[in-house]
């Protein structure tokens, strides 16, 4: 299913969006700055949805910052390069960045009620995004946002203009930002835990919905949930301690995962099929940041550890479009052997 | 386990609160029950009354209607004093283990609250329970002089079991026990929560909207939507076949890493609010198979088969098909 989604000349594009070299640190006054994200690539291509998978400190959301230029201070940009649609943007100005937030780049946030200003109504929200944007006068803007709203399955979505944020359902709040962040065609769209505070029966509708929608463009979709990200992303990026750990396709990532830390999750989750069994944790927590990697960050918890892990690997293609940073990866063989 | 009286039941326990906008049926007629050492799964969406339910059952709310009885006796209106007896054989797991601990109380103080609250013995007597209790859980022994700060969320969550099985109660309740902590996290403590049972007999009434991770630990499964029991039975059969069209749809919206892209029952429309509850049967607006019979006559829990160890409130159970059987 998820291969009718990916264009057929997909391979071939330049990245809408690349990520290259990316370090992002925090400064301390008794030392080098703790870095939170430590050399990340990754890219996007028209018509893609990257999913982006972590725990919580391991980065995820920190890249997805940057990469809207939202960093909050006293964090910065250390190194690396941002480009979307070919353009850097890391040296933007703050000026320059409100005209490609919500233009050429969308954004999806967890929580709905403190995305929207809860003293505008929808219409105005939608109708100021658009004529910040693009040269329509008010009455297309109008219209314009009420074909956003009804893009995103708004039903009555011209009365639905007058209604303020709190007088929406939080599947519907979550429905208006998507309109949103789509209002004005953008090249990308970022969704950092978009259903995350959603019930499920809601949360199976906004990520159809994100499917559909993300698929126009292209979209980074990060998330702590494998089973989300398996449901709309093509291809995963997982993130541990500042690092991608391993990257591919998302069902030759979850079906066969290859660095410890990946198969460990999987072992980790609780599955439909696996009742009667004991649920297998990785054991010890995450670290904290650091400044400086000297091992790899995984070693501390991981059962394959071995003398050579004491140097942080890099990230390596080990098949087309499938990295891992791992000295000693995983068999490629399926890590279930219940999976039917 | 049919054979034995419950260890807790509901009956026909009700809950309404009166707000400005009018009577919230936050539970209306649920009949719910934990056996000695079972493990029942609660699940529910926002406003199911879920956690409404279990600060009834652990008498921080007080019924409005029906009757809570615990090991036989009835404590839905008991008072304070006469509760404390059964306080101590029921304790309780909240979700946020960053809220749930007194952040300017040692661990060992913490531990030790119910201890010195039921008198449990001498200072010395306390503190060698304190370490037993620490062990069990896994944290190490010196933990009892720190502050819950100095603690990550999976070991908070250690410190805030080894205070609720201090007694060695008869039953835990346990509200979203994992769903702060991450993944890898996660199966640590399900893992201790398992552990604990067998070694002490332990019921659980476990609350969560993870469907997998109920479906993996507890034997009986209960779905409440809108503060009624709308499915209930043992966890295989309800995840295999769910009779509920609501069920089905819950776990068809469920996201996993085994069922991605598959064909999805689509629940339509957000759950409603219990203050406009609908008539009929309260599922009947976003249910796919909804007929003129569900909008008007209000299905009763029953036995879909006599001699069923299941029950569901739906006039046309099993119609919809289960989204988990091809494919899964």
């Amino acid at each position: 299913m998820a291969d009718t989604n990916t264009p057929p000349d997909a391979r071939t594009e330049a990245p809408l969006l690349e990520i290259r070299g990316l370090r992002i640190g925090f400064p301390r006054p008794d030392g080098p700055p703790l870095v939170v994200v430590d050399g990340v690539d990754l890219s996007i291509r028209q018509g893609e949805i990257l999913g982006l998978v972590g725990e919580s400190g391991s980065g995820k959301s920190m890249l997805a910052l940057a990469a809207m230029g939202l960093v909050p201070a006293p964090g910065y940009v250390m190194a690396g390069d941002i480009r979307l649609d070919g353009r850097d943007l890391v040296t933007l100005s703050e000026r320059e960045w409100q005209k490609v937030r919500g233009r050429t780049l969308g954004m999806v946030f967890q929580d709905p009620m403190t995305g929207l200003n809860p003293v505008r109504s929808v219409g105005a929200l939608l109708g100021e995004s658009v004529r910040r944007h693009q040269k329509v006068g008010p009455e297309e803007a109008a219209a314009i946002s009420e074909a956003a709203l009804k893009a995103v399955g708004i039903p009555a979505a011209r009365e639905r203009l007058a209604a303020f944020p709190h007088q929406l359902s939080g599947g519907l709040r979550q429905r208006v930002m998507i309109a949103l962040a789509l209002v004005n065609r953008p090249r990308v769209i970022i969704a950092d835990e978009p259903t995350t505070a959603l019930d499920a029966t809601i949360q199976a509708q906004i990520l159809d919905l994100l499917r559909d929608r993300l698929h126009e463009a292209g979209g980074l979709m990060i998330t702590h949930d494998l089973g989300v990200a398996a449901e709309i992303c093509d291809r995963i990026a997982v993130i541990y301690h500042g690092r991608i750990v391993e990257t591919g396709r998302t069902r030759d990532v979850l079906a066969a995962p290859r660095h410890p830390y990946t198969a460990g999750l999987l072992a980790a989750v609780p599955r439909f099929h696996g009742r009667g069994t004991r649920l297998i944790p990785i054991r010890g927590a995450p670290p904290g940041p650091v400044s400086e990697r000297v091992e790899c960050s995984f070693r501390p918890r991981c059962a394959k550890a071995a003398p050579e892990c004491a140097a942080a690997p890099a990230l390596e293609a080990i098949a087309p479009g499938r990295s891992v940073a791992c000295h000693h990866p995983v068999a490629a063989a399926p890590a279930r052997e219940d999976a039917q | 386990m049919t054979g034995a009286a419950p260890l807790l039941e509901a009956r026909d326990l009700s809950v309404t609160f009166a707000t400005p906008r009018g009577q919230v049926h936050a539970l209306d007629g649920v009949e719910l029950s934990v056996h000695r050492g079972e493990t029942v799964g609660l699940v529910g969406e926002s406003g199911s009354g879920k956690s409404t339910l279990a600060l009834t059952l652990l008498r921080a709310i007080e019924p409005t209607g029906g009757e809570i009885l615990f090991d036989g006796q009835a404590i839905g209106h008991l008072g304070s004093r006469a509760l404390k007896p059964v306080r101590r054989r029921l304790q309780m797991v909240f979700q946020d283990p960053y809220a749930s601990l007194d952040p300017r109380m040692k661990v060992g103080r913490i531990v030790a609250e119910p201890l010195r609250a039921h008198a449990y013995g001498d200072r010395a007597r306390i503190a060698a329970r304190v370490a037993e209790l620490l062990e069990q859980v896994g944290l190490p022994a010196d933990a009892a002089g720190r502050y819950p700060a100095q603690f990550s969320g999976g070991q908070r969550q250690r410190i805030a079991i080894a205070r609720a099985i201090a007694l060695e109660p008869d039953m835990v309740v346990a509200d979203e026990p994992v769903s702060a902590l991450d993944v890898s996290i996660q199966a640590q403590i399900v893992n201790l929560l398992q552990d604990i049972q067998d070694r002490l007999g332990i019921a659980y009434l476990v609350i969560a909207h993870d469907l997998p991770l109920v479906h993996q630990i507890a034997d009986r499964i209960v779905v409440l939507y809108l503060g009624r029991v709308v499915e209930e039975g043992p966890a295989e059969q309800v995840v295999a076949r769910p009779l509920h069209p609501y069920t089905a749809g819950l776990l068809a919206a469920t996201p996993t890493v085994d069922t991605a892209g598959r064909p999805r029952l689509m629940l339509k429309g957000d759950p409603p609010s219990p203050i406009n509850r609908p008539d009929g049967c309260p599922f009947h607006p976003r249910c796919p198979i909804a007929r003129d019979r569900c909008r008007s006559e209000r299905p009763a829990l029953v036995a879909p088969d006599a001699g069923a160890a299941r029950r569901v409130a739906c006039h046309f159970p099993g119609e919809v098909p289960p989204p988990l059987a091809a494919g899964a």
